[in-house]
């Protein structure tokens, strides 16, 4: 009794006297791992219209990010290895890859300020803190080629008194490679759109208020993306230099960091670095959208960003048996409920290809699957929002476009509400119990349905950044 | 039943709440394609309300971003006393922002909400991998080991735990398991806390250029939301140049996080330190003199003393010295060897000093707590516990200044009296 006394005074006392005194003495790093750099947000690739003998490909990294993002503005990261990778034998590895290598450039070491007068060009003096990147190009047996260095990226869009005529910068980083091949990397406006606040309370579409569980009334969508932007590497390659013996490929990004360890190899001891850091390794990588979001459950994520496209067999459960069908059953009594096993149509969509459209074998593995001998159906932005479920072969599962309501078509897809033009096609297959155009899965959606700017009709096509001087955000 | 049923009933309603609740925290979520679904560390079981600071979507950590997430988390708790996803975000807050003051008292409350968050449900996951790293900052090390372990059983697949396994093992000088811990971090996913630890733990092992190395891609791996953790690494950069004997890219680094942070504890006595050693001894006292004013520490106090005892001001030394030991506290407050070490060195107490250090070994024994302890049995006369406990201090190859002067001193004397 008395030693707990005393164990009791003895603990009241130190944690008096760790009030007064440094609490924080020994080295805590932080634990929590926020790294947007290195985060892939959305990947797309099309038939680029205004050069129909080329793919476009546009990987997006850091999420919602503040266009007010002063004085520590968002970039890509120089310690970050970042690629765009393509399989055009459906085998689910690499046959063409680029890579890209950032590097950032300090003007003037006695300020840490980004600029200190207007950037009116790509060498303006005045700008301090600049990224030149690297293109190399890697092919299955080929030596990696370096198509480009110090290849230059525009500033972030600043302000009127920082950033004055902005486009015109962001036109002088558009860069020809050799072969035919152009890049862009820099600050855009986040294309993607969702009702994120929706969504993130208890799957909520506000249109479907009223049918929910928890029944709100009906409320027209909000762009939970509107107003962000984010960081864009685009690619455009003449088609004939991706393609294989078919006209279908593959696509997926991914971001890499270097490994480290304490201690060098095995009887080594103080090394240096040098023996330390390891090869590479993937943290983040994406192909179709939300795959990663909702169909991987969170004890998995870690482990399947890490892993490549051609691993993705032992996630196949995930997709025959999809969590997400169990949820809208769930929350939407008035729904058709749609099978919640054997869910071969979803194998299909996102980790085969379907059939006669762009379907690459036998091999699952999630990839964005594009059939270039697909011509686009006009400009970037025109095509119907709902992409093949609304018969353009050209949209979304084919490739992905910037215009296409990517969250609709999955809702519906995993509700077995195809529509009237694939429903009957996917039922034809013996998928969705026979019945892939149930009502009203078939009308499913978040109620957002476009992006908040327009996108562009040229080369990188993604709208230029939102500015930070006039933008005010969502009470932050 | 029916599904009409469903709705129109409370008592169902409720039931199917829970249910879809209970779906989701098991890892479903709806089309969330940017919240914080890419990595379960980032999920907490406050999902429904927020994502941590300093997350897309979340204030940014920056002095106001602090104060307003707190603020806005203690509204809430006021409002519901029990919303567990409001305590966790509150002790995430208040977390950071004991580290930009030094100050122990958001750690102290922090750990008050997330114990009541862990009454009211035992199996929160976020709760308790939290509680890990408020025990760390509050230096109760078997504590959080042993809240490390049991999370990271539940979840071996989280790197954070890792983390706070190895934090606490470092401190208690058990070095290779926490080397293991830290490895295993940075293997599931290197990120900027994994970084940071390979560092700190190279420098352990005497491996500066290799820590400054890990350190750089730590700070590099940082979000610009962020700014806490910006000015965290780039203060822990500053050390490292400091350690190196680059002064001038120590004082660029702690000017950094400065930037970053404005006023940031460790960034400004750091910028003291490199005054001093630049031989700027007026800069250095009224910088340490400023923050001392605003978190009065141990180790300002003594390096203020040191200060006007170097100019010969031997009043006003004895002044800080005292007050130094005052601010450490009774024997029993005492978690670390940092009050030993500085009797020791500045010949206070010398018995007292030993009997602290003895039983603070006893506790602990990482190689600054040896350190201490061998430099007061030097001090005390007794040599030969004085080298056996120096070689313990030298054990992971450091190249720590301090305790290579001490030991270099006890050999020679241990070499000349035997």
């Amino acid at each position: 009794m008395k030693r707990t006394m005393l164990c009791l005074l003895a603990l009241s006392f130190t944690g008096f006297w760790i009030l007064r005194t440094n609490a924080s003495s020994h080295r805590e790093a932080p634990l929590i791992s926020n790294d947007p750099q290195a985060d892939n947000t959305d990947v797309y690739a099309f038939i680029s219209p205004d050069r129909p003998d080329t793919v476009t490909m546009i990987a997006n990294y850091v999420p919602l990010e503040e266009p007010a993002g002063g004085p520590n503005f968002a970039s890509f990261g120089d310690d970050v290895l970042y690629a765009l990778h393509v399989d055009n034998n459906g085998d689910g590895s690499d046959d063409v890859s680029f890579e890209f290598r950032f590097k950032t450039h300090i003007r003037n070491g006695n300020t840490f300020l980004y600029n200190t007068g207007p950037i009116t060009s790509l060498t303006d003096p005045d700008w301090n803190v600049r990224q030149t990147y690297s293109v190399t190009r890697v092919t299955r047996h080929g030596r990696p080629e370096v198509l480009g260095e110090e290849i230059p990226t525009p500033p972030v869009n600043i302000g009127p008194r920082s950033t004055p005529n902005y486009e015109a910068l962001a036109n002088a980083a558009i860069t020809a490679l050799p072969d035919g091949v152009k890049v862009f990397a820099g600050q855009r406006d986040d294309p993607f759109f969702v009702d994120l606040g929706s969504v993130f309370d208890l799957a909520g579409l506000r249109p479907f208020n009223p049918l929910h569980v928890i029944p709100l009334p009906a409320a027209p969508g909000v762009d939970g993306v509107a107003g962000f932007n984010t960081h864009t590497i685009a690619i455009q390659v003449p088609t004939a230099q991706l393609v294989g013996s078919g006209p279908t490929i593959g696509v997926y990004a991914s971001a890499h960091r270097p490994k480290v360890t304490i201690r060098g190899t095995p009887g080594s001891q103080n090394t240096g670095s040098e023996n330390t850091e390891g090869p590479w390794v993937q943290v983040s990588r994406l192909a179709n959208p939300l795959i990663n979001e909702v169909v991987i459950p969170l004890a998995h994520k870690d482990r399947w960003n890490a892993l490549d496209p051609e691993n993705d067999q032992q996630f196949q459960g995930f997709y025959t048996d999809p969590e997400v069908t169990r949820l809208e059953n769930l929350l939407y009594p008035v729904l058709d409920d749609a099978p919640t096993t054997g869910r071969g149509d979803l194998v299909a969509v996102l980790l085969t290809g379907v059939p006669t459209l762009n379907f690459t074998g036998e091999t699952t593995s999630d990839f964005i699957r594009l059939n270039t001998a697909i011509p686009p159906t006009g400009p970037v932005g025109t095509g119907n929002r709902l992409g093949l479920l609304a018969g353009e072969f050209a949209g979304f599962p084919n490739g992905r476009r910037l215009e296409d309501d990517v969250v609709d078509i999955e809702l519906r897809a995993f509700a077995c509400g195809y529509g009237p033009v694939v429903g009957p096609i996917v039922a034809s297959f013996g998928f969705c119990a026979g019945n892939a155009n149930r009502t009203p899965n078939n009308l499913l959606g978040d109620g957002v349905d476009q992006n908040d700017k327009p996108f562009l009709t040229t080369f990188p096509y993604v709208a230029s950044p939102h500015q930070g001087y006039d933008h005010r955000h969502h009470g932050q | 039943m029916t599904r009409t049923s469903w709705r129109s009933s409370p008592r169902h309603r409720s039931r199917v709440k829970v249910l879809a609740a209970t779906i989701l925290a098991a890892g479903l979520a709806a089309a969330l394609p940017r919240m914080n679904w890419h990595h379960p560390e980032r999920v907490v079981d406050s999902m429904s309300i927020a994502p941590a600071v300093g997350m897309p979507g979340a204030p940014t950590t920056s002095a106001d971003g602090l104060r307003q997430r707190i603020a806005d988390m203690e509204n809430r708790l006021r409002e519901r006393p029990h919303d567990g996803g409001a305590a966790v975000l509150l002790a995430d807050a208040l977390l950071r922002q004991g580290r930009v003051t030094g100050d122990g008292h958001p750690a102290a409350r922090a750990a008050e909400v997330l114990r009541i968050a862990l009454e009211d449900n035992p199996g929160s996951y976020d709760a308790l991998r939290l509680l890990g790293a408020i025990d760390l900052s509050q230096h109760k090390f078997r504590d959080a080991l042993d809240v490390g372990r049991r999370a990271r059983d539940l979840r071996p697949g989280d790197a954070w735990n890792y983390g706070v396994i190895g934090d606490a093992l470092i401190e208690l000088g058990e070095y290779d398991q926490a080397f293991d811990a830290i490895d295993t971090m940075a293997r599931l996913r290197p990120t900027a806390g994994a970084y940071a630890r390979v560092a700190y733990a190279r420098e352990l092992c005497g491996d500066l250029p290799g820590a400054l190395h890990a350190m750089q891609l730590a700070a590099s791996a940082t979000a610009s939301r962020d700014p806490e953790a910006q000015a965290w690494y780039a203060s822990q950069l500053g050390e490292l140049y400091l350690r190196m004997g680059r002064l001038d890219d120590a004082e660029r680094e702690y000017r950094r996080a400065s930037f970053m942070f404005p006023d940031y504890l460790l960034a400004m006595v750091g910028q003291g330190k490199v005054m001093a050693a630049k031989g700027k001894q007026d800069e250095a006292l009224a910088i340490y003199l400023q923050q001392l004013r605003r978190t009065p520490t141990v180790d300002l106090a003594s390096r203020i003393g040191d200060l006007y005892a170097g100019h010969g001001d031997t009043a006003q030394a004895e002044h800080y010295y005292q007050l130094a030991e005052d601010l450490a506290g009774p024997p029993i407050a005492q978690t670390d060897a940092t009050l030993v070490l500085f009797l020791a060195e500045h010949d206070r107490k010398l018995p007292d000093a030993l009997t602290l250090g003895k039983s603070i070994a006893a506790m602990r024994s990482d190689i600054f707590t040896e350190d201490a302890l061998a430099w007061t049995y030097y001090k005390t006369g007794r040599l030969k516990e004085a080298f056996s406990a120096s070689r313990r201090a030298l054990r992971t190859g450091t190249r720590d200044s301090q305790i290579l002067r001490h030991a270099a001193e006890i050999e020679h004397a241990y070499h000349a009296t035997s």
